[in-house]
């Protein structure tokens, strides 16, 4: 049982990113607000299902994250991929450094990146500190998973 | 350290969490990522720091700054393990006169200050997100940084959409955007086609019944 919402993103995210970029005195009709949520969402289907046809055809089970920044160029949203490379940059680094502080900390489980959900993979690409998020154990060394 | 019931007390230990804060600050650096100091020179919105650095007279004034509508629902990921730190430190200066208002606090400066993170961070929850997209499709396999990177361009994507409604609505002489700005952004943007079905004109009822009729001719 899925609810509506659960295929919104939050409207008080929705609201706050478009009073940021807009000037003061702008205002939003709540339902233009409602209408942007389900354009959000729809965005979203569209990138994935674009990115996800493409692995299909390339034979590829798990999208990437060069399968997005394709997805978006070939939908016509080519000035997102710029920003794309540098986010990835800075999602790297951020992951890199929560799992440093992971291995400081005593070897409790963090749920908050394994809660992506079942169909979640890694990246096969990415740095060997992601394998460590799979391993609940905490303490067993990456070797094992390779 | 306990939490402080007396305002009085409380002040005394604002005053000596001021003089901390200098040394806090740099820790909370070294605790979250380096991009924070970068968020410093590119935060162009009222000061969000101060805010939890310099405390003025009253708790209840510095709380009234901080008070946002929007509901509960936030981002988690990141959020939480700041707010740990967040709260560490809330306990030393001594600010949380009630537990439930200090966290309530906390959480809305953790708020003020995602608003200002635009290049590092996420704004939208990442348990959303994977649930939006594995309801198009559940067996779909997907990396971690793909699900970031969809996180943010839909970020980008609402800015876009919003900025061009903006103008739709400045045309218009309007301050407020309605549907019909974001409809007729849609109808006039290539670009924005996907979305014809979901984001339809508003037509009135007798001009569709009249064009109906016509077309049947």
């Amino acid at each position: 049982m899925v609810e509506e919402h659960d295929k919104l993103l939050p409207i008080a995210n929705v609201g706050r990113i478009m009073k940021h970029i807009l000037p003061r005195n702008a205002k939003i009709s709540k339902e233009a607000k409602e209408t942007m949520q389900e354009c959000v969402s729809e965005f979203i289907s569209f990138v994935t299902s674009e990115a996800s046809d493409k692995c299909h055809k390339e034979n590829r089970k798990t999208v990437n994250g060069d399968d997005i920044c394709w997805a978006l160029s070939s939908l016509g949203f080519d000035n997102f991929s710029e920003f794309m490379s540098r986010y990835l940059h800075k999602f790297r680094e951020y992951e890199r450094h929560k799992a440093e502080q992971n291995k400081a900390s005593s070897s409790e489980d963090k749920d908050e990146v394994t809660s992506y959900g079942v169909g979640l993979q890694p990246d096969t690409s990415a740095p060997i500190f992601e394998f460590q998020i799979l391993d609940k154990g905490g303490s067993s060394s990456s070797a094992n998973l390779k | 350290m306990p939490p402080l019931n007396t305002a009085r007390a409380g002040k005394m230990a604002k005053k000596q969490g001021a003089e901390k804060t200098g040394t806090q600050e740099n820790s909370k650096t070294e605790n979250k990522i380096k991009i924070k100091q970068k968020k410093k020179t590119h935060n162009n919105d009222d000061a969000e720091e101060p805010k939890v650095a310099i405390v003025p007279s009253s708790s209840t004034e510095s709380q009234n700054d901080v008070v946002e509508e929007s509901s509960g629902e936030e981002e988690n990921g990141i959020v939480e393990e700041r707010k740990e730190n967040r709260e560490r430190e809330k306990k030393k200066n001594g600010k949380k006169e009630v537990k439930n208002k200090g966290k309530k606090k906390i959480e809305k400066d953790e708020e003020e200050e995602e608003k200002g993170e635009t290049t590092a961070l996420y704004k939208f929850p990442m348990n959303r997100v994977s649930r939006i997209i594995k309801s198009e499709d559940s067996d779909l396999r997907i990396s971690q940084e793909a699900v970031f990177l969809i996180n943010r361009a839909s970020e980008k994507f609402l800015e876009l959409f919003c900025r061009e409604a903006y103008a739709c609505a400045f045309m218009d002489r309007k301050k407020q955007i309605g549907y019909n700005h974001l409809s007729s952004v849609v109808s006039k943007r290539r670009r924005f086609d996907f979305l014809s079905d979901f984001v339809p004109e508003k037509v009135k009822a007798e001009d569709a019944s009249k064009q109906m009729s016509m077309t049947e001719k």
